[in-house]
C-alpha cells in the first residue's frame, strides 16, 4: 500500500492544487469566451485568459456556494463535456502529508536559494580579479566590468538555461513523448541554416536580425516536422525522434552545402555548435533576447495545462473543451521563438531541452504546472554552473560553456539511467528479500 | 536442425513461385488475340521478377558505374598516361570504396535484423564521435610524437580495436537484454553518449597544445580521395576475417522473425545476436577509419534492397545492399570528382561558381529524403 502511494505521489497526480483548480476554471471560461466572440487575435485570446486568472478567486467563491456541477449542467451545452475533467483533476489527495522536500514550496525556496548564490559566484568568478575590496573602495574599472560584462553573462546564461529546458518541456508534454527536444526535432538545424541565411543575405547582419531569420527559418521546419509525424501516424515513442534525427540531418546537409560555398561561413556555423558566453557584453542585441524569452517564459507558464492535456492527444484534448490545434501552434511559437533567440547569442546547448525536463519529472512527476517552475530553475542553475566550470577549469583562460553541458550532462543522465535500470532493481529487490529473511529468522528464533 | 531450416526455406519458396504465375493465368483466360505477345511481355515480366535476375541488374549497373568512374576522361590518352593514373591515382580510393560499401550494407542489414527495426543504422550509436575521441585521447595523453611514431596503419588498428571494445561494452549487453525496450534504450544511451564523447573530445582540444592539434587534424576528416595502400589493405584483411564469422543466411532469416520465435525454432538467439552485433562494431569502426561516418547511406541502401528485392531473405538483401551502397558511392564520387568540376557545368548551371560539396554530405541530403519520402508512402498504404 505504501508503495502504491509513494508511487502516485512521485507522479504528481495526487494533490488537486488551487493551480489544478485554476487551470480548470481556466479552460471552461476560456472556451466560452472563445464560441462567444469569434475572437481571432491570440494577443486578445492571452488577455482573456489573464483576465480571467484574475477573476477566478470570485468565481470559486460563487461556485462554492452554490453545487458545482449543477452550476456547471445549467450553462451551455458543452460545457458538461467539461465536468469530465473533474474526475482527473480531484484526484483523492492521501490523508499522509508529503514530505517536504517533495511539497512545491520548499523545493523552489532551495533552488532559488541555490541560483542566488551561483549567479554571486557567477558574478565573481572573472580572470580580471574582482575583489569586494575593490567594489567597496569603489574602484571604477570593477564596477564598469560588473556592469557591463558580468551581470549580463549571467543574466544571459540564466535566461538561456530557463528557456532551453523549458522548450525541451514543452516539447516533451506536446508529443507526450520524453525523448523529444529541439536536438531531435530538426529545430536546432533550421535555426542553423537561418542564421546562415541572415549572414549571407544581409552582410554584417546584428544578433537581432539574426534572430528574426533563424526564428522564420525555425518555424518553418518546426511545423514542417509536426505535419510529418501527424502524416506518419506512428504510435511507436521511439520512431518520432529518429525520424527527427534523420529530418535534422537533411536540414544540415543543406546547410553544410550552401556554407562550403562561401569562405569562412562553415567554421562561423560549426562554432556556433558550441554554446558560448565569452563575447557577452551589455548590449540591446543582449537585452531584448533576454526580455523576450523572459516574456515567453512567462506565457507558457500561464498556459502550462494546455500544453499537458493537449499531450492526450487530439480526440481527448478536444473531448475536455481544449482548442488543440491552437495549443500545438502556441507550442510551437513558443519553443521556435526561444530557440531562434539564444542560438544567435549564445550557441547551441545539447542536451539541455532533453536532460532537465526528464531529471526534474523522475522527482516531481508529470504535472507540468507543478514541473515547470522547478524545471526552469533547475536549468537555470545547471548552465550557471556549467559556465562558471568552463571558466574555472583552463584559468585563465575560457573555454565554451556548451562543452561542459554536453560532458555533465550525458555523465547525469546514464547515471540516472542506470539508477532506473532493472539491473539495480533487481539487486535492490534481493538485497531487501534477503533482509527480510533475516528478519523472519530472528522472529521465529526469538 | 538442418531440416528444419530446409522446411523453412521450401515453405517461402513455393509462396513466390504462386506470386509470379497468378497474372500470367488470369490474362490468359480473358484475352484471345494477344495471346501470344502478351505471354511474351509477361515472361519478360517474370524474368525480372525472379530474384537472382534482380542481382544481376543491380550488379550490371554497378559495373556501369565502376567503368564509369575507372575510365571516364581517359580515352584517347596515351597508354602510359592511362596506366599511371588507373594504378597511382583512382586504384586506391576504388578499393577503399568498394572496401565501405561491402562494411555498409553488410552492417546496416545485419544491425536491422538483431534490432527488428527497419530505421535503425549502426551509424546512430556515434562511432564517428568515439573514433574522433580515441584519436584526441592518443594525442592528449602520448603527444603528438606518438604519431609520428607509430604508423598510420597500427594507429588503424589501434583505433579499430577500441572502437569495437567501447562498442563491445556499452551496447552489446543492453541489446541482448531483451526485446524491443532494449533497443529504445540503447538508442537513447547512443544519443546521449555521441554527444558525451563529442564533448570530450572538444574539452580535450582545448588543452592541447596548436601545433599538435595540426597533427590531429589531419586526422580528423578521412575521406575516399587519398587513402594510403596499407591501410586499405589492412581494412580488407579485417573485413574477409570478420566476414569468415557470418552465420549462414538462413539462421538469419529465423533470427529476423523475432526473439521468441527464433528460439522455438531452435536458433541460439543470445549467442547470434551478440556474434552478429561484434561483427557490425568490427566492420562499422573500419569503415569510419576508413571513409568518416556514413550515416545514411546505409539506411538507403538496406531499405532499397528491401523494396527492390520484396523479400526479407537475408540471401538476397544483404548482397542487393552491399551492390545498391557501392552504386550510390560511385555515383556521388563521380558527380564530385568529375561532373561538379568540368567547366561546361560550372558555366551554365552554377553561374560561374565551381561548387565543392564532400561526398558523405550528399549521401546524407540524398539518403535523408529518400528515407522520408519511403515512411510517407509506407502510411499511405497502410491507409
Amino acid at each position: 500500500m505504501k508503495k502504491i502511494k509513494s508511487k502516485i505521489e512521485s507522479r504528481g497526480l495526487e494533490r488537486r492544487t488551487s493551480e489544478d483548480e485554476t487551470t480548470s476554471e481556466l479552460f471552461s471560461t476560456f472556451t466560452c469566451g472563445e464560441n462567444e466572440n469569434q475572437m481571432s487575435d491570440s494577443l486578445q485570446i492571452l488577455a482573456s485568459g489573464l483576465n480571467n486568472i484574475a477573476e477566478k478567486e470570485d468565481r470559486v467563491e460563487e461556485k462554492s456556494a452554490n453545487n458545482e456541477l449543477v452550476e456547471l449542467k445549467s450553462e451551455k451545452n458543452f460545457q458538461t463535456s467539461i465536468t469530465a475533467i473533474q474526475p482527473l483533476v480531484t484526484f483523492q489527495p492521501p490523508l499522509q502529508k508529503q514530505k517536504w522536500f517533495k511539497q512545491l514550496k520548499w523545493v523552489l525556496l532551495i533552488l532559488g536559494g541555490v541560483l542566488f548564490f551561483s549567479s554571486i559566484a557567477s558574478i565573481f568568478t572573472e580572470s580580471f580579479g574582482i575583489t569586494l575590496r575593490n567594489i567597496i573602495n569603489g574602484d571604477e574599472n570593477t564596477i564598469r566590468l560588473i556592469i557591463h560584462a558580468q551581470i549580463p553573462r549571467t543574466l544571459l546564461v540564466i535566461v538561456t538555461g530557463v528557456g532551453m529546458s523549458i522548450c525541451g518541456l514543452i516539447m516533451q508534454s506536446l508529443t507526450n513523448n520524453k525523448y523529444v527536444s529541439p536536438m531531435t526535432t530538426g529545430t536546432l538545424d533550421g535555426a542553423r541554416l537561418g542564421v546562415l541565411l541572415a549572414m549571407m543575405i544581409v552582410p554584417g547582419a546584428t544578433l537581432l536580425v539574426q534572430g528574426a531569420f533563424s526564428f522564420a527559418i525555425t518555424m518553418g521546419t518546426t511545423v514542417l516536422f509536426i505535419i510529418l509525424i501527424n502524416r506518419l501516424k506512428v504510435k511507436n515513442k521511439m520512431f518520432v525522434p529518429l525520424v527527427g534525427i534523420i529530418y535534422g540531418g537533411v536540414i544540415a546537409s543543406i546547410t553544410t552545402i550552401i556554407a562550403i560555398q562561401q569562405d569562412g561561413a562553415l567554421q562561423t556555423i560549426m562554432q556556433r555548435l558550441v554554446g558560448n558566453f565569452t563575447l557577452t557584453l551589455s548590449g540591446w542585441d543582449i537585452w531584448i533576447p533576454i526580455m523576450i524569452i523572459s516574456g515567453l517564459v512567462v506565457i507558457s507558464y500561464v498556459f502550462s495545462n494546455w500544453f499537458m492535456i493537449a499531450g492526450l492527444g487530439e480526440g481527448t484534448a478536444k473531448n475536455l473543451g481544449l482548442n488543440y490545434r491552437w495549443t500545438v501552434n502556441l507550442g510551437l511559437f513558443i519553443v521556435s521563438a526561444i530557440t531562434a533567440m539564444i542560438l544567435p547569442t549564445a550557441g547551441i546547448f545539447p542536451f539541455l531541452g532533453l536532460i532537465v525536463p526528464n531529471i526534474v519529472s523522475l522527482y516531481m512527476g508529470d504535472n507540468i504546472r507543478r514541473a515547470l517552475p522547478v524545471t526552469a530553475l533547475f536549468g537555470a542553475i545547471f548552465l550557471l554552473v556549467c559556465d562558471i566550470l568552463a571558466r574555472v577549469i583552463i584559468w585563465p583562460s575560457e573555454m565554451p560553456a556548451g562543452v561542459v553541458v554536453g560532458v555533465l550532462g550525458a555523465a547525469i543522465f546514464l547515471l540516472l539511467l542506470f539508477l532506473q535500470s532493472d539491473t539495480l532493481k533487481s539487486l535492490k529487490g534481493a538485497i531487501k528479500r534477503r533482509r527480510e529473511k533475516k528478519l523472519g529468522e530472528g522472529v521465529t528464533n526469538g | 536442425m538442418d531440416k528444419l531450416e530446409k522446411t523453412f526455406d521450401d515453405s517461402q519458396a513455393p509462396l513466390e513461385q504462386n506470386k509470379t504465375q497468378s497474372p500470367i493465368e488470369t490474362i490468359e483466360v480473358t484475352s484471345t488475340k494477344k495471346k501470344k505477345t502478351n505471354k511474351v511481355l509477361l515472361k519478360i515480366g517474370a524474368f525480372f521478377k525472379k530474384p537472382y535476375s534482380k542481382l544481376v541488374i543491380c550488379s550490371a549497373v554497378l559495373a556501369g558505374v565502376m567503368a564509369l568512374y575507372l575510365f571516364y576522361g581517359l580515352l584517347g590518352l596515351p597508354r602510359e598516361i592511362i596506366l599511371f593514373d588507373l594504378v597511382e591515382l583512382r586504384l586506391m580510393p576504388f578499393a577503399a570504396m568498394v572496401l565501405v560499401s561491402v562494411c555498409v550494407g553488410y552492417s546496416t542489414v545485419t544491425f536491422q535484423t538483431v534490432t527488428n527495426a527497419r530505421i535503425l543504422t549502426p551509424g546512430v550509436l556515434g562511432f564517428e564521435n568515439i573514433y574522433m575521441f580515441i584519436q584526441t585521447f592518443i594525442v592528449f595523453a602520448l603527444g603528438s610524437a606518438y604519431m609520428f611514431l607509430i604508423s598510420g596503419t597500427e594507429n588503424f588498428i589501434i583505433s579499430v580495436v577500441a572502437m569495437v571494445v567501447v562498442a563491445g561494452l556499452i551496447f552489446i549487453p543492453m541489446l541482448t537484454r531483451g526485446g524491443t525496450k532494449g533497443v529504445f534504450t540503447l538508442l537513447l544511451v547512443g544519443m546521449i553518449l555521441s554527444t558525451f564523447f563529442a564533448s570530450l573530445t572538444t574539452l580535450m582540444q582545448y588543452r592541447i597544445d596548436p601545433d599538435e592539434f595540426l597533427v590531429l587534424q589531419a586526422l580528423m576528416f578521412p575521406s575516399f580521395s587519398s587513402p594510403n595502400s596499407r591501410i586499405v589493405l589492412v581494412s580488407a584483411i579485417i573485413i574477409l576475417v570478420t566476414l569468415l564469422f557470418t552465420p549462414s543466411a538462413r539462421r538469419m532469416d529465423v533470427l529476423s522473425l523475432g526473439r521468441e520465435t527464433s528460439i522455438s525454432l531452435g536458433v541460439n538467439h543470445k549467442f547470434m545476436s551478440i556474434r552478429l552485433l561484434v561483427m557490425v562494431a568490427a566492420l562499422v569502426s573500419v569503415s569510419t577509419a576508413l571513409a568518416g561516418p556514413m550515416m545514411f547511406l546505409g539506411l538507403l541502401a538496406a531499405n532499397l534492397s528491401y523494396q527492390i528485392m520484396k523479400t526479407h531473405k537475408h540471401k538476397y538483401t544483404i548482397p542487393v545492399a552491399i551492390l545498391i551502397s557501392a552504386v550510390a558511392v560511385f555515383t556521388g564520387q563521380f558527380l564530385i570528382e568529375h561532373v561538379f568540376t568540368s567547366p561546361w557545368i560550372i558555366e551554365n548551371i552554377f553561374g560561374g561558381r565551381s561548387i565543392t560539396v564532400p561526398i558523405a554530405v550528399m549521401i546524407n541530403f540524398v539518403g535523408g529524403i529518400y528515407f522520408i519520402i519511403l515512411l510517407l508512402k509506407e502510411r499511405k498504404k497502410a491507409k
